[in-house]
């Protein structure tokens, strides 16, 4: 039975995981430092920026290691049989995140598309990723393993935004063909809320499973 | 980690972000601003409306040599374009096609017959469109800058790269005559929009 109960986890692990190496792929296209590919394309008014540019690549860079290791952090058997290789990889994707990633993507977030209310709701993005990450090292540093595993959650959940994000905007103006406008804006929330809301009642329901 | 530094990985992008304002730089290089729209089109469309229309070169009547020395002034003409008339000083400019009173029907349906369904169908820059991932889609347009009830305009043929506009030729179109073609300055010569295009997709 708990064999048959943990196949759903497992089947969404996949996804998950496969989302993230196909986006990880895909986003290391841009260190052929391309201005005028595929992102870079919306934000031709910044990407001369020498401070926007240096930011996204940065940003990019720390994104996708964080992409990389985070689903892997959650298998049982490799936190058991290879706890060394575990704490490893999650200074890897601690620092990734903490020092790389969220601080670079609040930068970008203050020159985000959708107006204020998307510059809002990248920002909080930011910073949501940066604190649930940064409670999660504290958690581990306390010892405290269940409330490590429920901030990891949500950390990877906000992690994971990057694979909703580009997963909600061709879906919303290309099948849905909502206004652009609208797109933008509520790109900015609807790509990570969700994540969020979705990590916790895993937290709440299923925190054995993790 | 303690709380000091947390609160530093929170600051250093707003100090960041702020240090970027102060130092206001430009969106790109050769950028201009929006207000600058004025003096450079009186500058780019000088000879260009009114008067008579001058011949059309047909490229196929022209030798081998003459048509690479067309090639060449045709790409270099078109690349300075680009690096000028960028999306934002477009935006800058008075262009007729963001007022459609100004623009009737047949004139319309006359450049979206010569122009429009030329850049769609010669695709001189092999635009990709689909595997460009934009919100604002990839393409061609035009947009002319002509009076009401005026015999002759002129525009630009603007190619659009995701988000961005980018104005790649110039062209005279002339509406008593049926006439539409690209004029390279210094040149004095105009030819079809077509062979315009064909030239940029041999480069």
């Amino acid at each position: 039975m708990e064999f048959l109960a943990r196949i759903p986890f497992r089947i969404a692990w996949l996804g998950i995981t496969a989302c993230s190496i196909f986006l990880f792929v895909l986003t290391a296209a841009y260190f052929s430092f391309c201005s005028d590919c595929n992102f870079l394309l919306e934000k031709q008014d910044v990407v001369f920026n020498p401070f926007w540019r240096t930011a996204f690549y940065i940003h990019i860079g720390g994104g996708m290691l964080a992409l990389l290791i985070g689903p892997f952090q959650f298998v049982p058997k490799l936190r058991k049989h290879f706890m060394q290789l575990h704490r490893a990889a999650g200074k890897v994707y601690l620092g990734a995140i903490l020092f790389i990633a969220a601080p670079s993507g609040l930068f970008m977030a203050f020159y985000a598309e959708g107006g204020p209310i998307g510059v809002v709701g990248f920002t909080i993005m930011a910073v949501v990723w940066l604190l649930t990450t940064w409670m999660a090292y504290e958690a581990i540093r306390k010892r405290d393993i269940q409330a490590h595993r429920a901030w990891m959650v949500r950390s990877f959940a906000m992690t994971f935004a990057a694979v909703t994000l580009r997963l909600y905007v061709p879906i919303a103006s290309d099948v849905l063909h909502w206004d652009l406008d609208l797109v933008e804006t509520s790109s900015a929330w609807v790509s990570w809320l969700p994540n969020l809301l979705v990590g916790e009642l895993l937290i709440r329901f299923a925190s054995k499973k993790l | 980690m303690n709380k000091k530094l947390l609160t530093l990985l929170l600051l250093a992008p707003i100090v960041f972000f702020a240090a970027d304002k102060a130092i206001g730089h430009n969106a790109r290089p050769g950028a201009k601003t929006a207000g600058h729209g004025a003096c450079i089109e009186a500058d780019v469309f000088e000879g260009l409306d009114g008067g008579s229309t001058p011949e059309l070169v047909e490229l196929a009547t022209l030798s081998a040599a003459e048509q690479a020395s067309l090639r060449k002034l045709a790409q270099e003409k078109s690349q300075a374009l680009e690096e000028k008339y960028t999306g934002e000083v477009l935006m800058g400019l008075d262009l007729a096609m963001r007022k459609d009173e100004r623009i009737g029907v047949t004139m319309r349906e006359f450049l979206d017959r010569e122009v429009q369904a030329v850049m769609n169908s010669v695709d001189p820059f092999s635009l990709e469109l689909e595997d460009e991932f934009s919100r604002c889609g990839s393409g061609y347009h035009y947009a002319v800058i002509a009076e009401k009830g005026a015999l002759t305009g002129k525009g630009f043929l603007i190619r659009d790269s995701g988000c961005y506009d980018r104005a790649f030729g110039i062209f005279r179109v002339d509406f008593a005559n049926s006439k539409a073609g690209v004029v390279l300055p210094g040149t004095g010569r105009m030819m079809s929009i077509s062979d315009f295009l064909s030239l940029l997709a041999e480069g």
